[in-house]
């Protein structure tokens, strides 16, 4: 007989192998479903990673990327005059600039309450209320009247005066900051840039004033404009010393994303891992026990004519068809789970387009891994031996 | 006798299982298109010997010759290529593959015969036509009668067309009138040129082949030679 004759065409042992596997639907969805949840734990953690590192961006860009600080080079913490300020507000591409200036710990009390906190006071103008993107929703930042009447007066911020209770802006309540009475002008509810701000008190900067622990001048940029700005900065400020002021721009981006995820991404792969090699091992002894099983059909096959080679080939076939099942299975599921974990992060769920094909493929291949041991069994049982299993 | 074409023919076979002897010195010869029943009790070692007759068992000493060709030295795949495309079984217990449809059970046949897939749907129709079995096509194997499975084995055992039928306790799991059935199935695939080796317990059945021999301790009688 000529060999083309006996070398089994790919596409019917494919198609035997298929048939096998789905007349027994059962089996095939419990060794799949090892496969199934390795897979989906794989998809869906870099379907996080890819959503996590979208949203890192996309904060990073709102917030960080638009953002210039200068600080004074030397130890003299003075601040900038209205000129300097001036200056800087008119480098192309800066939106606000505004002085946040901070000072030694401090108790704070409200007054006839009990609770004393140690807060970092801070000042700021009103230029940096713009620059922070500050949200006072009770009061008012820096009333114009109450500057101008010289009374100290203080922005709290929303957990402070959580903490502190009894704080009002009514006019009813103050508070004292390292034994000065204030008036409380407003809550600062929101901080996006500066979230620390939120458990501090925040009073009127005073150019005059004592010297502050650190002095940064905040500069709000456009996006795309904060290393240009960095540039110029320091010389609008200081056109004969400009080195009297360093700018700091912000890192960049991707390098921020990398370091913020990659740990967590690590994490996240080698549990993944783990699971999809136990998903290998289920498949494998699924395998092994189905072929125990199976004795007696191979030793029909094997007097119907099938070779050592046929059987090998069919075992495997099968283990890797039920692997792609799992990891078909396991994208769907994976996908799934990552839209409803992004939609309760308030996240757009991103998926790279690789990941999909690349998941069934990975399943296949599991499945012909975990396969080998029990496809080799089966085309090592002798005809005659077979067909004595009961 | 010289000028005698034998489908398969075995001189002086012994075959052990370790130390105990199943077949000492067999010698038998069945000519091309011949009907031999094989009698003997459980133990006797008529399964072996229909074992050895299809390639699926091997033996120690003496030589085998099937369709003229020497089997004794082929290797496990030239056996298997052998049984895929000369020889046919029927089992006692059917052993069709339970959870598929009967027009797969009858494609396996055809599956390691190397026949071409374009031909299967018509020679399936074909064979279950002529085993009585058309109106089930699609049924489930497991769902069908003991006779009519064993239609379906014996449509398994003949869809590649083999010269050589063999059929262990063909209706052993049968009642009386479904083996009468069973047996006139054979019966004609002998008339229509196939070699027919059928091991039985049933004289009766034995009865109906051109020549019975007797195995008893491993030792076939009357021995031909």
């Amino acid at each position: 007989m000529p060999d083309e004759t006996r070398r089994l065409r790919r596409s019917l042992l494919l198609r035997e192998a298929w048939r096998t596997v789905a007349a027994r639907p059962g089996a095939a969805v419990l060794s799949a479903a090892a496969t199934t949840l390795g897979i989906a734990l794989l998809v869906l953690t870099v379907g996080l990673t890819a959503t996590a590192e979208r949203r890192v961006a996309a904060g990073f860009d709102a917030l960080r990327a638009t953002e210039v600080l200068l600080t004074p080079t030397g130890p003299d913490q003075r601040g900038p005059t209205t000129a300097e300020l001036a200056r800087a507000a008119r480098i192309s591409g800066v939106e606000a600039v505004g002085v946040l200036a901070q000072y030694a710990p401090a108790d704070a009390t409200v007054t006839g309450r009990p609770t004393h906190v140690s807060v970092d006071p801070a000042s700021i103008d009103h230029g940096a209320v713009k620059a922070l993107q500050l949200d006072v929703d009770r009061g008012s930042a820096f009333d114009p009247w109450l500057v101008e009447t010289g009374l100290p007066a203080v922005l709290v911020g929303a957990e402070l005066a959580d903490r502190l209770g009894g704080v009002t802006v009514d006019g009813t309540s103050s508070i004292s900051v390292g034994g000065v009475q204030h008036l409380v002008a407003g809550i600062l509810s929101d901080s996006p840039r500066r979230p620390s701000l939120r458990d501090t008190v925040l009073v009127p900067h005073d150019p005059d004033g004592r010297d502050p622990a650190t002095l940064e001048i905040v500069l709000r940029t456009q996006p795309g404009a904060a290393q240009q700005v960095a540039d110029l900065a320091p010389l609008a400020l200081g056109p004969t010393d400009p080195g009297s002021w360093t700018a700091s721009a912000p890192p960049d981006p991707d390098t921020l994303r990398v370091g913020i995820e990659s740990g967590v991404r690590n994490a996240l792969l080698g549990v993944s891992a783990a699971v999809v090699v136990i998903a290998g091992l289920s498949i494998g002894n699924a395998t092994f026990v189905s072929v125990l099983q199976r004795r007696r059909e191979i030793g029909v096959r094997r007097a119907m004519g099938a070779t050592a080679g046929h059987v090998r080939l069919q075992i495997l076939t099968e283990a890797a068809l039920v692997g792609g099942l799992g990891g078909i299975a396991g994208s769907s599921v994976g996908i799934l789970a990552l839209v409803v974990i992004a939609n309760l992060q308030r996240a757009s769920p991103v998926m790279p387009a690789f990941a999909v094909p690349a998941a069934a493929g990975a399943g296949v291949l599991l499945g012909l891994l975990a396969g080998i041991f029990p496809a080799r069994s089966a085309s090592r049982l002798e005809p005659v031996e077979a067909m004595r299993a009961g | 006798m010289g000028d005698q074409r034998w489908s398969v023919r075995l001189r002086s076979v012994s075959k052990s299982y370790d130390d105990t002897a199943v077949l000492r010195n067999i010698d038998v010869a069945v000519p091309t298109n011949g009907y031999l029943s094989v009698v003997g009790v459980s133990g006797s070692g008529k399964s072996t010997l229909l074992n050895i007759l299809g390639l699926m068992d091997t033996f120690q000493t003496g030589a085998y010759e099937i369709d003229g060709r020497d089997a004794t030295a082929l290797t496990a795949d030239a056996r298997a290529e052998l049984r895929a495309t000369s020889i046919g079984f029927v089992f006692q217990q059917f052993n069709l593959l339970h959870e598929r449809s009967v027009a797969d059970n009858v494609a396996l046949g055809l599956l390691y015969a190397g026949v071409p897939r374009r031909q299967w749907d018509q020679r399936v129709e074909e064979l279950l036509d002529y085993v009585g079995l058309s109106h089930r096509t699609l049924a489930q194997a497991r769902t069908l009668s003991g006779g009519e499975q064993q239609r379906v084995a014996i449509a398994r055992a003949v869809a590649k067309r083999p010269s050589i039928l063999l059929c262990d306790e063909p209706t052993g799991n049968l009642d009386e009138a479904t083996s009468a059935e069973c047996m006139g199935l054979l019966e004609r695939l002998h008339s229509d040129g196939m070699t027919l080796i059928v091991v039985t317990h049933d004289l009766r059945l034995a009865e109906r082949a051109d020549r019975t021999v007797t195995i008893r301790d491993g030792v076939v009688s009357p021995a031909y030679s």
